[in-house]
């Protein structure tokens, strides 16, 4: 379980102090799949990482199964909107990046890995460099090393906002399945409205700078098939624009 | 493949320029510029015998400085790249010192060092260094933020940082500051040889020179210009085999 309780961020900038995020109370169920979504600008990824271990001044409390976050004994798995790839491992070396860096690889981690790339359909293209594939590609690496690492949690930063539209809903369906094949908890940013609804099951939505959290939506499309082919899945989507129409514009 | 064709690049270059020499050679018709088949005769008379040893002596000066460079240079440069504070601390010093021709300094090295091979190691590892400081603290903030980010939240340490992330991304720049390096190094090689010493390859042309041994003299700029695209190959080979990606 991740909770966040009264999270408050300020940068220091040449003008004073400026807050990033402003009491910010969330939680995340073991398994569970919370989609944050907001305007850009609104402290989106300043939220992720600060749970990703990358941001560690701030106010409040956020820990990981009831501990603060610690990138070291924390499995953190990070998906970035640029993939966050090295480009001079090949795929294979980026997919196991994770273990590597937490400690040496068995030869049960490197079968866990092939078998995960393999899941997500990398198995002929292990040996590549992430310059050779195409962007779907490099975010299924990006995918597989954070699921290889068998993480604690898994946060993704508007992940499939760079690709395009087919390959977008062709990952985000690929991605549904794989979160419940492995029930990883999982904070999915994003700036899209209809992907959180695509993709949450519960649903922060954010305000502009300084970031707060405006509402949370219980889905009640989570789980549903085919969703884009579904009433429910438009009237939430409505909704939710309707909300946040004057808010965001301004 | 790729080394075929720079092979055949580096011989269709050879024979533009013996061909233009050639040409000057017959038109004016005078010692001071011979032909080159006579001195490429002189060179593969003579290369074993008298210029060899010149070569090896020049070699291992330009090794020893680009490595004394390296070592000091990259891990400078990294850490001044990677830690904002120690740049602001240590830039100005770099600055200030950097554009100081420092061959000026030669006479106190030569009393600080001596007239052996200290001196000429010496002074081309103080010139060479601040190219390699330069470009790789250049290269190091070069790298994005978000490509630390997946180790940051790994936990991973600065060791770790620095061998899966810092040090792949500025290979190809170290590389580069080396092929820079290389240059410069041969230049100032040639002018620390010119005096307490009667090995290398720029003392075998100067004292051709003086002798009046013109062909002597061609035959040592010809293997000076061959180091160079020996060294320069090295260097693109190596760059072959670890910048892959």
């Amino acid at each position: 379980m991740v909770k966040v309780e009264g999270l408050t961020v300020r940068y220091r900038t040449n003008e004073g102090y400026f807050t990033a995020l402003k009491n910010i109370n969330l939680n995340v169920d073991d398994g569970d799949i919370l989609a944050l979504v907001g305007p850009s600008g609104c402290g989106k990824s300043t939220l992720l990482h600060v749970l990703s271990g990358i941001i560690n001044t701030y106010e409040g409390k956020v820990t990981i199964n009831g501990e603060k976050v610690n990138t070291k004994k924390h499995r953190i798995g990070l998906v970035l909107q640029d993939y966050g790839l090295l480009p001079w491992k090949n795929v294979y070396e980026n997919a196991v990046l994770g273990l590597k860096v937490k400690s040496r690889l068995t030869s049960d981690d490197r079968d866990y890995a092939l078998f995960i790339l393999d899941r997500l359909g990398l198995k002929e293209f292990i040996r590549r460099y992430p310059q050779k594939l195409s962007g779907g590609q490099r975010q299924r690496v990006a995918i597989a090393r954070a699921l290889i690492l068998k993480p604690d949690i898994l946060l993704m930063d508007e992940p499939f906002s760079a690709l395009d539209e087919i390959t977008r809903e062709e990952m985000q369906e690929l991605f549904i399945e794989i979160q419940k094949e492995y029930k990883v908890s999982t904070i999915f940013v994003t700036h899209s409205i209809e992907e959180a609804v695509y993709i949450g099951k519960k649903i922060a939505v954010m305000s502009k700078s300084p970031g707060t959290i405006k509402q949370i939506i219980h889905n009640e499309t989570y789980g549903l098939k085919d969703k884009r082919l579904c009433r429910e899945f438009y009237d939430l989507t409505i909704k939710i624009r309707k909300d946040i129409k004057e808010e965001w514009s301004t | 493949m790729k080394f075929d064709r720079k092979a055949f690049e580096y011989f269709y270059a050879l024979l533009i320029i013996f061909l233009l020499w050639y040409m000057i050679s017959q038109i004016v018709n005078i010692n001071l510029i011979p032909s080159p088949i006579l001195v490429l005769e002189n060179l593969s008379k003579t290369f074993k015998s008298k210029i060899m040893i010149h070569v090896e002596y020049s070699l291992f000066r330009i090794l020893m400085g680009i490595l004394l460079s390296l070592i000091i240079g990259v891990p400078t440069g990294i850490v001044m790249g990677y830690f904002s504070r120690i740049d602001k601390l240590l830039s100005p010093i770099v600055y200030l010192i950097y554009p100081i021709p420092k061959i000026a300094f030669l006479p106190i090295v030569m009393l600080l060092f001596g007239l052996g091979e200290m001196s000429k190691i010496f002074m081309i590892t103080v010139i060479v260094v601040f190219q390699v400081i330069v470009s790789l603290r250049d290269a190091v903030k070069g790298i994005p933020e978000s490509m630390y980010y997946s180790i940051y939240s790994l936990g991973g340490s600065w060791f770790q940082l620095l061998r899966e992330v810092i040090i792949p991304a500025s290979l190809i720049n170290i590389l580069t500051s080396i092929r820079v390096a290389l240059g410069t190094a041969i230049s100032v090689l040639f002018f620390t040889e010119t005096f307490g010493t009667e090995y290398g390859i720029g003392y075998f042309m100067m004292d051709s020179w003086m002798r009046v041994n013109y062909l002597d003299m061609y035959s040592g700029i010809i293997v000076l210009s061959l180091m160079g695209i020996v060294l320069f190959s090295v260097i693109d080979f190596l760059e072959f085999i670890f910048c892959r990606w």
